[in-house]
């Protein structure tokens, strides 16, 4: 996918929010193409989070387990996301999430991911003012 | 200073921020962290200010006021600034010492320097913060 598609995306992700286009740059230079036909299962709860995953076209459900970013939506689409706190934490995956059609994604490893990050830590340093934020948000008005 | 940075270490791993943090990287932070006095009444931080450090108390005790209200008290081993470390974001409480009181602080500028030169404190903060993230979400009473 074009660098500065990839790069569009990613800007709607919370994680990234305050990110400035230099440093989205950095991250969509991560970013692969993956691609699945229908029925196929992308993460499997409980395993280890090892990526985040962006949908670029197609549908997908969640079985077994919720997105808790996803304020536990049960079917995904175009420029909904998975796998964002994975990239931080490496925490078992909380849901199953299958291609209910053919999908087309993009997925950011996090061992790539945490290098980057020791590379270029201006973006870590923007990261934790974002999670700050986030936690100051929720904590003010809980999602239900 | 090393014998005076162990209280210092001990005090920080308590703060939810830290507690994904390695003793070496808690040593670490602490260097950065400084000691301080303030006389009863002293104003710690002003309501609608950006916040510029995370405070732990080692003596003493401040209010944490609402105007004019006193809406709680924090004693030693407390702490107040943690997220306005991170994010610098306005404060939304004023805080006074009730008490001559004693804190370490940490300073915005000096912890955000000390992530840039170490950013495996700043990845393992980014962990404990998703884990923190995570909780709050999946707790069932929010």
């Amino acid at each position: 996918m074009a660098r500065h598609a990839t790069v569009d995306l990613l800007s709607r992700v919370p994680l990234f929010e305050g990110l400035s286009r230099a440093h989205l740059g950095h991250l969509a230079a991560l970013a692969e193409d993956a691609s699945y036909n229908a029925g196929r299962v992308i993460v499997r709860r409980d395993d280890p989070g090892k990526a985040f995953y962006v949908i670029v076209a197609g549908q997908a459900k969640v079985v077994k387990g919720k997105i808790v970013t996803a304020r536990g939506e049960a079917t995904l689409g175009p420029g909904d996301f998975f796998g964002e706190l994975a990239l931080l934490d490496g925490e078992p995956r909380a849901a199953t999430v299958v291609a209910s059609t053919p999908l087309q994604t993009i997925r950011i490893e996090r061992t790539a991911f945490r290098r980057m990050l020791r590379e270029e830590p201006d973006i870590a340093v923007k990261l934790l003012e974002g999670m700050a934020r986030r936690t100051r948000k929720i904590l003010a008005a809980p999602p239900l | 200073m090393a014998a005076a940075r162990r209280p210092a270490t001990y005090l920080l791993a308590r703060v939810p921020l830290f507690t994904a943090l390695s003793k070496r990287q808690l040593a670490r932070v602490a260097s950065v962290a400084d000691e301080r006095a303030d006389p009863e009444g002293r104003v710690l931080m002003e309501a609608g200010h950006p916040g510029k450090a995370i405070h732990v108390i080692t003596s003493g005790k401040v209010k944490v006021m609402k105007g004019r209200v006193t809406e709680a008290e924090l004693g030693p081993g407390d702490f107040f600034g943690e997220l306005a470390l991170l994010d610098g974001e306005a404060r939304t409480r004023t805080i006074v010492a009730a008490t001559p009181l004693q804190t370490i602080h940490i300073e915005r500028p000096a912890f955000r320097n000390l992530l840039k030169r170490e950013p495996d404190i700043a990845i393992a903060l980014l962990e404990g913060m998703a884990r923190r993230t995570r909780k709050i979400l999946d707790s069932p009473s929010q």
